[in-house]
């Protein structure tokens, strides 16, 4: 029985580290985040927790360690269970906000209004997503729109095709055949990148933009850690995902040819100047604009949001609330760009801001 | 009629009364357990009934026969035929993969390997067991998948006009024969353990009496430890075969999700109705949850089919070696 045990306890730390192991790839630079902000905090005690967004998580940890560091007494829980259960749980009561990469669809607007009345959806961070690419021996690969939605599409086969060559002058390409590696879960980073596709190629891609879609070609993984293996296990693979992914598993990052007929990588600048073309609507649900005309823009950049209800059931819980989401998105911006986010620019910042202080508690 | 009842009688009697309550009491507990069992299983078949109407109602027949899975558009089109269908042909081939290696290492425990190795090995059977399924399929995506890649292509290239062992595109990796392959590991101990102790329950006299009639090591075993043990091996396949079912997130890691039916296991793709929930939950809008409800309510049905198929052949194997039949 003794021997039982002690395997027992060492398969058992095995798998924690097994576990570690999976989970800390993307924080590598989480530690260096938003230490020069001086800006004074408002500060309420209480606990609160909200759920949602993974696309958004490494970015909240760090703003809710930042925060709790300069606001003792503070508790912010944040659990990535996806955008639709995020949803669900804001809309059932049991968090004190969600956070989503889609704004809520009329139907789940509808029965969270019918559940806390009005919603506040705020955006509070943005981030590209990197077309990630395992082919040896290019190292700059250049798509332009259209052949990014043929590969995705299963129309473009190879990585020799003339299409490629013509976005890659002077770069010898191999014959080897594309296998394109897509999400099997349903995911917001799948709903910006198939918008982006229907926006910029509506004649090359077809199959729609959503969370999930009909795939033309490829095989699924699950998140976007399990794309970001199966790319690098794959001779030939491209597939999809945040930047922090492809970074932090030394990926090639494909630079995508925007309006103005540049070549860029998705740095966080070039995010941000193309979620700064986005057009704002008055209750902030913005829709990232795919086609963004500035030098630098990078075509494929989203928002995430925030959902609190505009009238706080709990008062002290709200006081909090409010501390927290007005950190995030006006101090709490400069961690983003460490942590491959891009912040928000500064006008949709400010009405952000101004979004938050209506909250009442 | 005042002479007092002997000491010994009434000690007797006293004691009969406390084991009267003694016995009402284990009987109440034995019961409220048993009741507890049966209400447990009828809440959850309740719940999901209950909790899938809506998605019944939203996709009609369509939903055993469709093989998309996009609840949340519109029009909500899904259906769990292909996730029913690689359930249960990812399950099938894991047993393939799993039966004899299991039978041959309870075998060489019991009857082969020396006493102490025996329980040594015994353990070593048991971890395997006690590793997270998490673990398996990190294991499974990130080391097993990609040394598996090798093998398939062989066989598909010189055994591709079995249509089980070709690659139509010829792309290997995370295929459903590689999702079977882990759960055959996972499911190796429950059935290698099970067996185990089924073969330990053969008498020692059975054993000598074929030795002593000049049987082999093979004979003996062959002769008289496998035809009684059928029954229990029997259940304990089925109980792997359960775990096989519903084994979650190990598959989700592993396999390339497509929603189609196929009986190429080569070729990257196939899902099951656990690893689908696992995966699509998380995004999932209000009829997407539906749906995935609905299809734990199928997993349920098909589930409980493998065990009510496994104690028939349970009990007809017991009345065949008992010479009822």
């Amino acid at each position: 029985m003794r021997r039982g045990l002690w395997l027992v306890a060492v398969v058992t730390a095995l798998a924690l580290v097994g576990a570690a192991c999976g989970s800390d790839n993307n924080n590598k630079k989480s530690s260096s985040g938003s230490a020069t902000t001086t800006a004074a905090v408002a500060c309420d005690p209480g606990t609160i927790s909200g759920a949602g967004s993974t696309f958004v998580q490494n970015l909240v940890q760090q703003w809710i360690k930042d925060f709790e560091g300069k606001c003792s007494g503070a508790t912010v829980n944040y659990q990535g269970v996806g955008s639709g259960a995020g949803i669900q749980q804001f809309t059932a009561g049991t968090i004190d906000f969600g956070a989503t990469d889609v704004a809520m669809s009329a139907t789940e607007t509808q029965a969270a209004v019918a559940k806390g009345g009005q919603v506040q959806t705020i955006p509070w961070s943005g981030g590209g997503i990197a077309v990630e690419y395992n082919l040896s021996g290019v190292s700059n690969l250049k798509l332009s729109a259209e052949t990014v939605a043929g590969i995705f599409a299963g129309k473009i086969k190879s990585w020799n095709d003339p299409t490629i060559k013509n976005d890659n002058a002077g770069v010898t390409l191999p014959s080897t055949g594309i296998q394109v590696v897509h999400r099997s879960d349903g995911s917001g980073t799948t709903a910006a990148f198939t918008g982006y596709l229907t926006a910029v190629a509506p004649t090359v891609w077809t199959a729609g933009a959503a969370k999930d879609v009909p795939w033309p070609t490829g095989q699924g993984a699950k998140g976007s850690d399990g794309v970001t293996a199966a790319v690098k296990q794959t001779p030939g693979a491209i597939g999809y995902s945040e930047v922090s992914f492809a970074k932090g598993n030394s990926l090639g990052i494909a630079s995508i040819k925007n309006a103005a007929g540049n070549f860029v990588q998705p740095d966080a600048k070039n995010v941000t100047a193309a979620l700064g073309e986005a057009q704002i609507p008055p209750d902030l649900t913005v829709k990232p604009n795919y086609k963004p005309t500035g030098a630098d823009a990078y075509p494929i950049s989203t928002f995430t949001f925030v959902l609190a209800f505009q009238k706080q059931p709990n008062v002290a819980k709200g006081k909090l609330l409010k501390d927290f989401l007005s950190y995030a998105v006006t101090s709490g911006q400069s961690a983003a760009d460490s942590l491959y986010y891009a912040p928000l620019p500064s006008d949709l910042a400010t009405k952000a801001k101004a979004a938050v202080e209506t909250i009442q508690a | 009629m005042t002479v007092a009842a002997p000491a010994s009688e009434r000690l007797a009697s006293r004691s009969t009364r406390e084991v009267r309550r003694g016995d009402r009491i284990f009987r109440g507990l034995s019961v409220g357990s048993g009741l507890a069992i049966l209400a447990i299983i009828v809440a959850i078949a309740v719940f999901l009934v209950w909790k899938a109407l809506p998605a019944f109602h939203t996709s009609g027949l369509r939903f055993f026969t469709q093989t998309a899975w996009f609840p949340d558009a519109r029009p909500a089109r899904f259906g769990v035929a292909a996730l029913a269908f690689g359930t249960v042909l990812s399950s099938v081939v894991a047993l393939v993969l799993v039966v004899p290696v299991a039978i041959g290492a309870a075998l060489t425990l019991t009857e082969l390997a020396p006493r102490r190795l025996g329980v040594f090995g015994g353990y070593v059977v048991d971890v395997l067991a006690v590793v997270p399924s998490v673990v398996y399929g990190l294991w499974g995506v990130y080391y097993l998948v990609p040394k598996l890649i090798p093998m398939q292509r062989w066989l598909d290239h010189n055994a591709g006009f079995v249509p089980l062992f070709q690659s139509r595109n010829d792309t290997f990796g995370r295929s459903v024969f590689a999702a079977s392959a882990v759960l055959a590991i996972m499911v190796l101990p429950i059935i290698a353990a099970i067996s185990r102790e089924v073969f330990r329950q053969v008498p020692q006299a059975n054993r000598e009496a074929a030795l002593a009639l000049g049987a082999t090591r093979w004979e003996t075993i062959r002769m008289a430890v496998l035809p009684p043990s059928r029954s229990g091996v029997v259940g304990a396949v089925m109980l792997g075969f359960g775990r096989a079912l519903g084994e979650t997130i190990a598959v989700a890691l592993v396999l390339a999700a497509s929603f189609n039916v196929n009986f190429h296991v080569f070729e990257p793709g196939g899902n099951t109705i656990a690893a689908n929930i696992a995966t699509k939950f998380g995004e999932s809008g209000v009829t997407g949850r539906e749906a995935l409800i609905a299809s734990g309510l199928v997993l349920f049905v098909i589930t409980l089919g493998v065990n009510m198929a496994a104690r028939g052949v349970v009990y007809r194997s017991t009345r065949i070696a008992e010479g009822k039949v």
